[in-house]
This record gives structure tokens, sequence and C-alpha cells, in this order.
């Protein structure tokens, strides 16, 4: 069964089936099982790795790398946590091993905001709002995702996995690997760096 | 409550994490305090722009299976052979057959058939010559030389003898004896039913041997 089979069919399948029974099920190399898995946690993986990395393709490219680590290490997973805070996870490491590697090779880490493609326009004026009120929406997301994007990795990470994810302090602890009061003191300052960051940039902004 | 207090619980406050007593203080300095109250808001508002974060757009799905296809396959060679096993089904058995029959004439080469051996040495089937006419008497070898000589003795197809050299011992002392031995006619070797040239190899040893006195 070809792979445009797979993904196409897979959407039909998707309601049905509790995590586990997919599980097992892509544990047993069930090829269309994992097009399941990934069609259910795309659309989280591209948000969180694009959030990350500020790069549209390379968000795409690591979030197929993603999948592909969770397809070959689904064995090891023992169910200690739920499936997303452990896909969560990898995509965490694989974006800070991407980003070391930018440094190393002295790339820019970050992407103008101007360079979103007409996709998340369309998006915005899809939504049941005014104009007014979807382009200060995208404008006030394309700000907080510039400031985003000027905090150290870890406050940026812990920032998108609680407000933008909405996962809880236990879960990012269990995606990040530290404690869960790390994640409460992490959280406080990575909010606070933010809000400076805002604010630094709205008073450059008066100033020039 | 000091500001920095307060600005330092707004994270726990925001997630409904702060106990009651301490909620209560909080709430109190805030509605005193206008720049922390700014600062409370500014939060409120910065934090809730993350979930007007752009998002990306498009699906993987088809993408990453076509990795894993990729990936899983491993190297090229069952791509190369895959089709032509099946196109040809009995391909398969027959070179498991040939490989087979090929594994069991190397074992047998090897370890089962065993070579005819090689032909017997020639003196198996030699038999050796025989005196037939002594030139000299046992009397006449004993007075002519003296010690312990090692002599060869080539004897020609028709018996007679065609060399005879010391090989250790006395030569000069032996030439007697040589020239007696020289005499001799044997009933040639015969190999396969003819005569053949052979060497005869002999230790001659002289005992002084003295008659009793009367």
């Amino acid at each position: 069964v070809g792979a445009r089979e797979l993904a196409l069919g897979s959407a039909e399948v998707l309601e049905s089936g509790p995590e586990s029974v997919l599980l097992g099920a892509c544990q047993k190399g069930d090829p269309q099982a994992f097009a399941r898995l990934v069609a259910l946690h795309e659309r989280m993986v591209l948000d969180l790795a694009f959030r990350l990395l500020g790069d549209r393709e390379e968000a795409k490219d690591l979030a197929q790398d993603a999948f592909l680590q969770v397809y070959k290490t689904l064995g090891r997973f023992e169910g200690r946590s739920s499936l997303k805070t452990w896909i969560y996870r990898i995509v965490l490491n694989l974006s800070r091993n991407r980003l070391r590697f930018w440094k190393r090779r002295h790339r820019a880490q970050s992407c103008p905001i101007d360079a979103l493609a007409p996709a998340e326009e369309a998006q915005v004026a899809t939504r049941s709002e005014s104009p007014f009120e979807a382009c200060r929406r995208r404008e006030v997301g394309a700000r907080v995702q510039s400031a985003l994007l000027r905090l150290p990795f870890e406050q940026r990470a812990i920032l998108l996995l609680r407000e933008a994810e909405d996962l809880s302090c236990a879960e990012i602890a269990l995606s990040l690997g530290v404690r869960e009061g790390t994640v409460k003191s992490r959280l406080a300052r990575a909010r606070d760096a933010l809000r400076r960051e805002l604010t630094g940039a709205v008073a450059r902004g008066v100033a020039e | 409550m000091r500001c920095d207090a307060a600005l330092r619980s707004l994270s726990e406050r925001r997630d409904g994490s702060l106990p009651p007593a301490l909620q209560g203080q909080v709430d109190a300095h805030l509605a005193a305090c206008a720049r922390c109250r700014s600062a409370a808001s500014g939060l409120d508002e910065t934090l809730d722009g993350l979930h007007d974060l752009p998002h990306l757009e498009g699906s993987i799905v088809s993408d990453v299976l076509a990795r894993l296809e990729v990936e899983t396959r491993g190297p090229g060679l069952r791509l190369l052979y895959a089709s032509t096993f099946r196109r040809r089904p009995l391909m398969a058995p027959c070179l498991l057959g040939a490989a087979t029959l090929l594994a069991a004439l190397v074992f047998g080469l090897t370890f089962a058939w065993h070579p005819a051996l090689p032909p017997a040495p020639v003196l198996a089937w030699l038999d050796v010559p025989t005196v037939r006419q002594r030139g000299a008497t046992p009397l006449d070898l004993a007075q002519e030389t003296e010690g312990n000589v090692f002599i060869e003795t080539v004897i020609g197809p028709d018996g007679r003898v065609a060399r005879i050299r010391v090989l250790d011992g006395n030569g000069d002392g032996a030439k007697p004896l040589m020239a007696a031995l020289s005499q001799d006619r044997y009933d040639p070797a015969i190999l396969r039913g003819h005569p053949v040239a052979v060497s005869v190899f002999r230790l001659v040893s002289h005992v002084d041997v003295f008659p009793p006195e009367s």
C-alpha cells in the first residue's frame, strides 16, 4: 500500500479506536495505524516546531524527523506518560539539537514575521470575526512570536507548552525531564522575560 | 504586601495555584497599586497573545510515510531484486537447488572422495637380482680385503656388473675385492616383466680367522 493511499485512507479511521489500540497496532508495525497516529498529532507537532524554530521549512522537516523517531522508538514507549507528552519531548529534543546545530554554523534562528505565507492570512480571515479584529489578532500573534524567538530556548519551550499547548506543569515536567517545582520557577521567569521583551519592543517602536 | 513579592506571585496567580490567603493579599495589593496592576494586566495580555500565534498549515502524513518507506526498506538491493523474484517464482527454488548441489559437490570432493593411490614404489614390483655365477669365492674375498668396505654395484639388464665403487672404507685395499666382485654374474632385476638396471649396496666386513695351532 503506497504512502499516498495510506494518507488518504487514514481520515476515515481517525475517529475510531482508543490510543492504546492505536499504539498496539503501531508497535506491531501497522503502517495504517501509524498514518493515523501522525494525522492525530501532526498539528501540535507542526505548530510547536514552527514556534520553536521560527522557520517554516525547518519546522516541517523537524516534524517529519520527530514522527520517524516516534516510529523507531515506539517499542520503548512504556506508557508512563501520555503519548502526547512523549511526542512533545521528542520534538523539544530535536529542536534543541537543531538550534545548537545552527548556532555552531552561525545561522540566524528567527525568520521575519512578514514572511508568513498566505495560508496563515487565509486561515485568520475565515474566522467568524471582523476584519479589524482578525488583523489585530494576526498582528499581536506576529509580535508575540517575534518576541518569543528572542527568548532562550528553554524559556520559549516552557511558555509554549504551558500557554499555547495548555499542558499542566506536571506534563511539562515530564516533557522537559525536570521536576515540577523547576517548571514553576522557570515558567515565572519565562513569563516575566516575555513581558519585558514585548514591553521593550513597544518602547523601541515608540522611540523610533 | 510589597510590590516585588506581588510581582513574583503573578505567574502563580495566573495559574490559580496560589494559596487562598496569599491570593487575597495579592489581589488587595493589585487593587491598591497601579504599577503592579499594570504589570499584571500586561502579563495577561502578553500571555493571551500566545494563543494567537501563527499556525503552520498543510499535512505531513504522506511525507512521513514516504520517508518511513524509504528508511525501512534499507539498501536498494531489495528494491532491485524484489520484483525479479516476484516475476519469476521458480528462480528462488532453482537457485536454492543449485546451491545445495554445489555444496554437496564441494563437500564430497573435500571429504568423501579419495583419489586412487599413486603407483606403488618401483621396488615393490622389482625382483631383486640374484647371483648366478660368482667371480670370487668367499675365502678369496676374505684374503683380499681388510676392515669394512661399503660398496655400490650397478647391475645391468644383462646381469653383468656395469659399475662398482667404494662408497666408504679403504678403497685402495678393496681393489682386489672389487675386481673379483666385478666378475660376478646376476639374474637381472625384472620390472613389469622387463630386465632393468639396478644399484645394489652392500657392506663387506673382513674378519681374520686363524686355524688353531697344532
